[in-house]
């Protein structure tokens, strides 16, 4: 049976959340921060019907919103696409009396998230506290550089271990949790875990829609294993994609269920703690770029320049095909 | 890499003529809270959006954003009720507006103090579009300007402003046009808009800033084909002339650099071309 490729990691996220119930994304829409990522998840069009919508009274239909678009096929079908899309996360919804409107909980939230206004705290409270261990050399605070090795470290150990090379770590139980329930990997008789299928063709995908993938099965599996609650994880999850790069932050104010996911997620690379019991915590480029698509992992050549996103396809080989059917390989050897 | 995920850069002009924006029942600082929620929501469509924001004063014109800094380093406190992008470029708009006004001296010694530095602003624009179109290797940053205008045009800018029209033009950047209040005339903004493909509008009701904002000029370039935006239809093609900067609609146009004149001239003053006046008479007549 053929394996469907999810070509790009807003699609990944967008199917999760259309499969939720109408509830739960209300609950969802109670935090600025996520409400502005999944914003940042829709089609262009249906983006600025929202913001036409935003911070209007008027009662409009669907007639009315599809007076605003040109009459020719491509407009009315992006149109279309939009709306449904808008329909399926509860964004608008459409009322008996055939009027359509934003959804309350989010366009109060969205309006909060534009104008800075409420105490939501949704994007991420800082860690005010003198630094400690500034003085002393054991601890010295990461910077940036130090946070882009531990995230490619991490991220690596679990790709490392997907294809069966000899490493001295192996990384923790909650990964091959992870991996076996993504059918990523599959029990060999006796012999641990052998890579399947699906795994090889995550493994050729780029890393912002790996890790999403990765944190989606993480989701599934944490709601039905540990009964961790679906909302405050997705919350922490687009919390993390709008912080910034190298700054800590506090883990006051976190609920008990996000303070669980901040071990898991150091394993996987996406948050440095200097300690594992320190009450801060440092977002990896791996956790900042969650939302933008920027590229997460940044070669070493390149790492005095974070905002370009162009270098890792120049460090990357590639596979070239001739038309007479000769093949020529790029890659680096990992023997 | 796909059309609709391109960068879109935002180069916002304000007008801040004080004198004028006092006439008006609207005021500057009013005006500047709905133009900040509409800057955050540019830069909330997407992560890679981008926005630089100019002011056009009396007598001179002032980058608000982004201005290098140079003594003191940003402030780094980080506030946890806003995105740090919308904050940080909000109290940096504030802080050196603020500024602007401080300095009272510029716009007491300017001769004109009924217009703006339109087209000073518009000049700065172009040259900051330039660079970050250069510099884009990619060449995925879209870039468009939006004049947010109160004050009439100058006629003594007129050549400097279709100068930068047409560079506009041939770099294909639109530029929209929100006249928030005051009356039309001169009309070379409504000119800019037409000849780039941009829209204008006056507003009726400039308590509804923000809601027209959002709709009339929030659209990208990508989202622009598809949605039916207000603005005005008839463009008036009004010129002023190059020797006494008059307004005129009938005039005479040197055949070589095509100078308006208001007057029959022996010598273009532009290109200095002797100029017959034959075509003149007419029937025996001089028109």
């Amino acid at each position: 049976m053929p394996t469907v490729i999810v070509a790009h990691f807003k699609t990944n996220i967008y199917e999760y959340l259309e499969a939720l119930q109408k509830s739960t994304l209300d609950k969802l829409y109670e935090e600025p921060a996520t409400c502005l990522a999944i914003f940042r998840l829709l089609p262009s069009l249906a983006r600025q019907l929202v913001m036409s919508l935003l911070f209007s009274t008027q009662i409009m239909s669907k007639a009315d919103l599809r007076q605003w678009i040109k009459n020719d096929k491509e407009s009315l079908s992006k149109f279309e696409e939009a709306l449904d899309k808008l329909q399926k996360l509860h964004i608008m919804i459409e009322q008996e009396n055939k009027t359509i409107a934003l959804n309350s909980s989010f366009k109060q939230k969205f309006q909060e998230c534009l104008t800075g206004g409420g105490t939501h705290q949704s994007f991420g409270k800082l860690y005010n506290k003198p630094h400690r261990h500034s003085q002393s050399n054991s601890h010295k605070l990461p910077d940036i550089k130090t946070l882009d090795e531990h995230a490619k470290t991490k991220w690596e150990e679990i790709l490392h271990f997907m294809v069966g090379t000899d490493r001295m770590n192996s990384p923790g139980a909650s990964v091959l949790k992870v991996v076996t329930k993504a059918n990523l990997m599959r029990e060999k008789e006796g012999k641990g875990l052998e890579i399947t299928n699906k795994g090889f063709q995550f493994l050729l995908q780029d890393v912002n829609t790996q890790v999403w993938a990765f944190l989606i099965q993480y989701l599934d599996l944490a709601s039905e294993m540990l009964h961790m609650n679906v909302v405050e994880v997705l919350n922490f999850f687009f919390m993390l994609g709008s912080l910034e790069l190298g700054q800590d932050y506090s883990v006051e104010g976190l609920t008990d269920t996000q303070r669980q996911l901040l071990d898991d997620l150091t394993n996987y690379g996406l948050i440095y703690r200097p300690k594992k019991s320190s009450k801060r915590y440092y977002p990896t480029r791996l956790a900042t770029t969650l939302t933008s698509g920027n590229s997460a992992i940044v070669s070493n050549s390149s790492s005095n320049n974070p905002t370009d996103d162009d270098d890792s396809a120049t460090e990357q080989g590639f596979i070239i095909v001739e038309t007479n059917y000769k093949l020529y390989a790029y890659t680096i050897s990992i023997f | 890499m796909k059309v609709d995920e391109d960068a879109n850069l935002l180069v916002l002009i304000i007008d801040t003529n004080p004198i004028v924006w006092r006439k008006s029942n609207f005021s500057l600082k009013e005006a500047l809270r709905h133009i900040l929620v509409f800057i955050n929501a540019h830069l909330a469509l997407k992560h890679d959006n981008d926005v630089a924001i100019i002011a056009s004063h009396v007598g001179v014109s002032k980058f608000l954003y982004p201005i290098p800094m140079t003594h003191e380093n940003s402030d780094k406190t980080i506030f946890p009720n806003m995105y740090q992008k919308f904050r940080v470029i909000d109290e940096k708009v504030i802080a050196n507006m603020s500024a602007l006004f401080e300095d009272v001296d510029t716009p007491n010694n300017y001769p004109d103090k009924a217009s703006s530095m339109m087209a000073g602003a518009l000049s700065m624009a172009l040259c900051y579009i330039n660079r970050i179109t250069k510099a884009d290797e990619i060449g995925h940053v879209k870039s468009r300007i939006l004049i947010i205008s109160v004050s009439p045009d100058s006629p003594y800018q007129y050549i400097s402003i279709m100068n930068c029209i047409f560079s506009a033009q041939k770099l294909c950047i639109p530029i929209d046009v929100c006249k928030v209040y005051g009356s039309d005339t001169p009309v070379f903004l409504q000119q800019a808009s037409h000849i780039t493909g941009g829209k204008y509008l006056k507003l009726e009701m400039p308590q509804g800033l923000l809601q027209f904002l959002m709709i009339a000029f929030l659209p990208d370039r990508y989202n622009k084909k598809y949605l039916c935006l207000p603005g005005e239809e008839r463009v008036d093609f009004g010129a002023a002339c190059f020797c006494h900067k008059k307004i005129i609609d009938v005039g005479y146009v040197c055949s070589v650099c095509l100078s308006i004149f208001c007057r029959p001239l022996d010598e273009c003053s532009t290109c200095r071309t002797r100029l017959t006046l034959t075509s003149v008479r007419q029937n025996g007549r001089v028109i």
